[in-house]
């Protein structure tokens, strides 16, 4: 009980640390460096249902290393404007982050490492002041590759979060 | 060059496991490493079903990895009698003896179209009064097929014959797993949008949703008195161990690892471990647990070991060697491996095994040229001449399999 109160607190803590940050922060222009910010474990509520698709932003599909969930310095950018839309421009939209993987490796594993790499990037929104009740997470593994191809190229396209959102 | 030595290394760990190993399954290492000669020339036939019997049942004797069936009708075990197929019915009169014993004298009576099974059955009960051994000839498999983009589960025979398609709506499939009576298979579905764990019972086909927690539910593994189910659960943030009652209910969480990831957990025989994969160590690894949450890594050779299925002959795993996927054999007892069963020559990659029923074959998926099939392994006999087995031959992408308690 005492343990999931400092938990509460800390999450509490980071995010208004992330809210400050992000006021000091450039409205837009890439960020250098690593994210600053810590993805923790942040329970989920329940899952997001389908809605009305929004059609006024569409989220750029952040990429992966291979067997890694880390975020990348160059995929921030991607993920603050994602942020900046459910923040600023739809505060009522839900998202869903899609996590994918590669075609190589075990499928079951592939499973954990794409909800891994969706529950990172789902952290790090709620970390910059999104409700974490508006952000499920969703895996598919290796199961749905975007690029159907078997080289680099493909594989590192399929290492991805996609970001359907819904009114 | 390289290949060379590993197949000399392969030879000696063969040899080495033979002379020097002591315990149970290397009991079934010696017994079963030495085939016998069978001859089925005396088994007469009349009519097609009775044609599809002999030749079932000749394949069948094969592969139980005990026997190798002899062209004429010379052997040390002869197989007499008459299989007659008129008006649909298949009728059978089976009689094996080798120079001093009858083994076996039974006649059989059965709708022709089930002459397939017939012989499953059949070669079973001969393996059973000639060699003492519970065979895998009645045996199923579930796997999953995907065709046409489409991914279902099937279930087919053991000898890939009788494919069934078990579903239809090709809502992804993934990691189908028997319960330990044999009545129902667990495993994970996209049917309702998201990853969630069902069951579905094999005979009636009826199917139930046990676990929908928010985000993923996967990984469904029974305990082996059914009770329980391991489960790979993120409802708390992070993919993460659990159990549960089978029926479904409230999990209780086994591992406490934030920001690293949980999958594919395998049941000991005992029920009181469960060896599971993490990436506690950044690449996938295997851990054991014991049901209060105590882990341990196994140590193992490979950048990455996963899909492991634990069964009384050791943990059958997929490792990842020099860039290929293998299926390896740890011997928990020993704690290391004694043996590796993929053939390397090939160079198609090994994946998702699991343990057949006799403790001595081994399904798995095998991958070469963007293309997978399920085929059977002989855990004794493999690298002694005995290739793989493709079971998979319908058009589509074939992977996953699960072999059945009985």
């Amino acid at each position: 009980m005492s343990n999931k109160s400092w938990l509460k607190v800390a999450m509490v803590v980071l995010a208004c640390g992330c809210i400050v940050g992000c006021r000091t922060r450039a409205p837009k222009g890439p960020s250098e460096g690593t994210s600053n910010l810590t993805p923790i474990d942040v329970p989920l509520t329940e899952n997001i249902g389908d809605g009305v698709p929004v059609t006024d932003f569409k989220g750029e599909n952040v990429l992966f290393d291979y067997d890694s969930f880390q975020i990348k310095p160059s995929e921030v950018a991607k993920i603050e404007k994602v942020a900046e839309y459910l923040l600023k421009t739809n505060t009522r939209a839900r998202l869903i982050v899609e996590g994918h993987c590669d075609e190589r490796g075990s499928r079951e594993y592939n499973l954990s490492l794409g909800d891994q790499r969706a529950g990172a990037i789902r952290a790090d929104l709620v970390g910059r002041g999104i409700a974490p009740e508006r952000i499920g997470v969703k895996s598919y593994g290796k199961e749905k590759p975007a690029n159907l191809g078997h080289d680099e190229k493909a594989w590192s396209e399929n290492r991805r979060a996609e970001f359907p959102m819904f009114n | 060059m390289m290949r060379a030595l590993i197949s000399v290394w392969m030879v000696c760990v063969m040899s080495c496991s033979a002379v020097f190993g002591g315990n149970a399954n290397v009991v079934i290492v010696k017994t079963g490493a030495s085939k016998s000669s069978m001859s089925l020339a005396g088994l007469t036939t009349a009519g097609a079903n009775a044609a599809l019997f002999h030749k079932t049942l000749g394949n069948d004797l094969a592969r139980s990895g005990y026997f190798t069936i002899s062209p004429t009708a010379n052997g040390t075990y002869l197989v007499t009698g008459s299989c007659t197929d008129a008006g649909g019915k298949l009728s059978v009169r089976c009689q094996v003896r080798d120079g001093s014993k009858s083994y076996l004298d039974k006649t059989y009576s059965e709708e022709g179209k089930t002459a397939r099974r017939l012989a499953h059955k059949v070669a079973d009960e001969i393996l059973l009064a000639v060699k003492g051994v519970k065979g895998i000839a009645s045996t199923r498999i579930v796997l999953v097929g995907n065709v046409g983009g489409k991914k279902n589960l099937y279930l087919c025979d053991a000898d890939g014959g009788n494919l069934v398609q078990l579903t239809q709506d090709g809502a992804i499939y993934i990691s189908p797993r028997w319960s330990p009576d044999g009545s129902s298979i667990i495993y994970t579905s996209y049917r309702s949008g998201y990853p969630d764990i069902y069951v579905m019972n094999t005979a009636t086909h009826e199917w139930r949703r046990i676990a929908d927690f928010p985000g993923l539910n996967s990984g469904g593994s029974f305990s082996p008195d059914g009770k329980n189910v391991a489960v790979i659960l993120s409802k708390d943030g992070n993919p993460e161990l659990y159990t549960m009652r089978a029926n479904g209910g409230r999990p209780s969480r086994l591992t406490n690892t934030g920001r690293v990831a949980e999958a594919s957990p395998s049941w000991s025989p005992a029920g009181d471990q469960i060896v599971y994969v993490s990436n506690e160590a950044r690449l996938p690894q295997l851990y054991v647990t014991d049901l209060s949450g105590n882990r341990k890594r196994l140590s193992l050779p490979g950048t990455e070991n996963v899909a492991p299925d634990w069964g009384p002959a050791g943990i059958v795993r997929c490792s990842r060697q020099q860039g290929h996927y293998g299926i390896y054999v740890y011997d928990t007892a020993k704690g290391k491996d004694t043996n590796v069963i993929a053939a390397k020559d090939d160079n198609l990659d090994g994946e998702d095994p699991s343990w057949a029923p006799d403790d001595r074959h081994i399904a798995c998926t095998r991958t070469g040229g963007h293309h997978s099939d399920v085929y059977i392994l002989d855990y004794v006999t493999e690298g002694q001449g005995d290739a793989p087995v493709r079971l998979t031959t319908a058009k589509g992408e074939w992977y996953s399999p699960s072999w059945s308690p009985k």
